[in-house]
């Protein structure tokens, strides 16, 4: 029964005294363990790909990382916006925006704040004394997402020229192994980019009477779809921009030739 | 983990002694026991069928060997929400979760939920969460648009709101929600998942009036603590996408009233 006594020991509020942690069994730690692992690989992979600056180019592909190249000296110009003066890698140029965009994608923002220990798995105690979020700075600052989809969506449609000159050799039009891979990575792209959250917010989840928004409805349908795979995209076309720059680079280096599946001539 | 050895009472004996004649499978049950000045883990040996779920050991235990056993439950149906606890540490609705999905042989732990005060043994007091819902103003709808009084909605402009229907207010998402599961102060001023699809809900309500939800959202329920680290999503036993259609669009809501100047530049073109 409750007694007056025992209404005083719950209007303590204290919860069960339970000190683990966590009382989970399975394997918990794994996933942020893998997922953080693979991100670490991109990271510094990709800022030595950036940084040196050479070898990201042989004709007709040329490596995500440095697309759309906007420097005077790139090893391939695909806009004359910077003027020679700029002696460093060209990457550095717009790598910026990819980066930023992958930086504060709701994807990505998960797996690195569960690497983080914020919490590395569900039903895991976190061993940071405070927690404030992303109501304060710096986390705050994962707001601006949208701004980087909005660049996104611009280099997103720029990858589809890339990806059209790939199959333009110099001996003629024809298709290699290497546009294959390129096309690869420019629909996992778009695909990351269609699947975005403030995509989907943009192309017409800000709409709260979508009878009266039939294109904004069918767009945000089209988002819809592949937004609850955004995740696995936003694995696959981080796999898939290294691997083209991976290849590129060793066709350039001349490791191996870019094996042409079909050559139409000029 | 302080572990009292149970099992020397009459109504053990001969459950175990039914369990071996019958071949019956017996599981090792760990039950939290106490309330809040201090409590621990009882181990219990119940003898269990193919097909039964956790919610029905622990109604065993309470008819063989520990009639005090303090569980709350209502439908056993997975549709109150009555019965969340944890399980081997993982927040879930006891009378859907089955004893076939565990190894059998290795113990089982039962214990409340975590971020709320507890009452007795598997009961705690989520009487926040009522607290929380008060606090959110409800639906002030348009007039009606025709002359026989009736409000009408398309099916597009609803279905969103309809998957936060499905909420049984288990609360077993904001149990497991770090923000106040390891935070205790963050209670002041987070609302939690289940909260927040219900603002979500009103806020995507083709017939809601009610201005600003998105900006309370963020500035009033403490939105913005809330990390996306999706854990409501995984345990929520009704499969609502609490994070990529509710807390997620809200954050985008939020942020297109407060900071963006696109769409502000639209509403002033439009206004003219
Ligand atoms: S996604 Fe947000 S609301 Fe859901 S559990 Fe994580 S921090 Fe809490
Ligand atoms: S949203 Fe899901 S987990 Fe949360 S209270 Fe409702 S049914 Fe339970
Ligand atoms: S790119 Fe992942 S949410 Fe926008
Ligand atoms: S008893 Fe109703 S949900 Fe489990």
């Amino acid at each position: 029964m409750l007694t007056e006594e025992r209404r005083g020991q719950v209007r303590t509020r204290a919860r069960a005294a339970i000190e683990q942690a966590t009382l989970r069994k399975d394997a918990w730690w794994a996933e942020p363990f893998v997922s953080m692992a693979v991100l670490g690989i991109f990271v510094v992979y990709a800022t030595w790909a950036a940084i040196i600056g050479t070898h990201y180019y042989s004709d007709p592909y040329i490596s995500p990382l440095y697309a759309p190249c906007i420097a005077d000296r790139c090893a391939h110009v695909s806009f004359h916006i910077i003027g020679s003066f700029w002696r460093w890698s060209p990457a550095l140029l717009i790598i910026l925006f990819p980066l930023g965009f992958r930086t504060t994608c709701y994807f990505y923002r998960r797996v690195y704040y569960r690497g983080m220990g914020m919490p590395s798995a569900c039903a895991v105690r976190e061993p940071w004394p405070r927690y404030l979020g992303e109501s304060k700075r710096p986390f705050i600052v994962m707001n601006i997402h949208r701004y980087f989809f909005y660049v996104a969506f611009i280099l997103a449609l720029l990858h589809w020229s890339d990806f059209v000159l790939s199959f333009h050799f110099k001996a003629g039009w024809g298709i290699g192994f290497g546009t294959l891979l390129m096309g690869l990575d420019t629909v996992l792209l778009s695909l990351y980019v269609l699947s975005c959250h403030a995509g989907r917010h943009f192309l017409g989840g800000h709409v709260d009477k979508f009878s009266q928004a039939p294109i904004r409805y069918r767009l945000w349908k089209l988002s819809s779809y592949f937004n609850p795979k955004h995740g696995p995209i936003a694995w696959a076309s981080l796999v898939s921009v290294m691997l083209v720059d991976i290849y590129v680079r060793l066709l350039s280096y001349g490791v191996f030739h870019d094996p042409h599946l079909i050559l139409l001539g000029k | 983990m302080t572990l009292i050895q149970k099992g020397s009472g009459l109504g053990q004996w001969s459950a175990e002694r039914k369990a071996e004649a019958t071949g019956q499978k017996v599981a090792t049950m760990r039950v939290w026991r106490g309330d809040a000045t201090g409590g621990r883990f009882e181990e219990f040996q119940v003898p269990y069928e193919d097909g039964e779920v956790v919610l029905d050991i622990l109604h065993r235990i309470q008819a063989t060997q520990a009639s005090d056993l303090a569980v709350r439950w209502n439908c056993k149906a997975g549709k109150c929400g009555s019965c969340s606890a944890e399980v081997n540490g993982k927040p879930r609705l006891t009378c859907m979760t089955r004893m076939s999905i565990f190894e059998s042989g290795d113990p089982i732990t039962v214990n409340p939920l975590r971020t709320f005060p507890v009452i007795k043994d598997l009961v705690t007091d989520v009487s926040f969460n009522y607290e929380v819902a008060a606090k959110i103003r409800p639906l002030k709808p348009v007039a009606p648009a025709g002359d026989d009084g009736h409000h009408r909605m398309f099916q597009e402009d609803v279905n969103r709101g309809q998957e936060f229907r499905k909420c049984i207010e288990c609360f077993l998402c904001q149990n497991v929600c770090h923000v106040i599961r390891d935070h205790e102060e963050n209670k002041q001023h987070f609302a939690g998942p289940r909260f927040f699809i219900r603002m979500a809900e009103l806020d995507m309500h083709p017939l809601d009036t009610e201005p600003n939800r998105a900006e309370r959202a963020q500035d009033d329920f403490g939105l913005g603590y809330c990390n996306i680290t999706k854990c409501c999503t995984d345990v929520c036993p009704e499969h609502i996408h609490i994070t990529d259609n509710g807390i997620i669009p809200m954050k985008e809501r939020a942020m297109s009233a407060k900071y963006d100047p696109i769409p502000w530049i639209i509403r002033k073109i439009r206004r003219r």
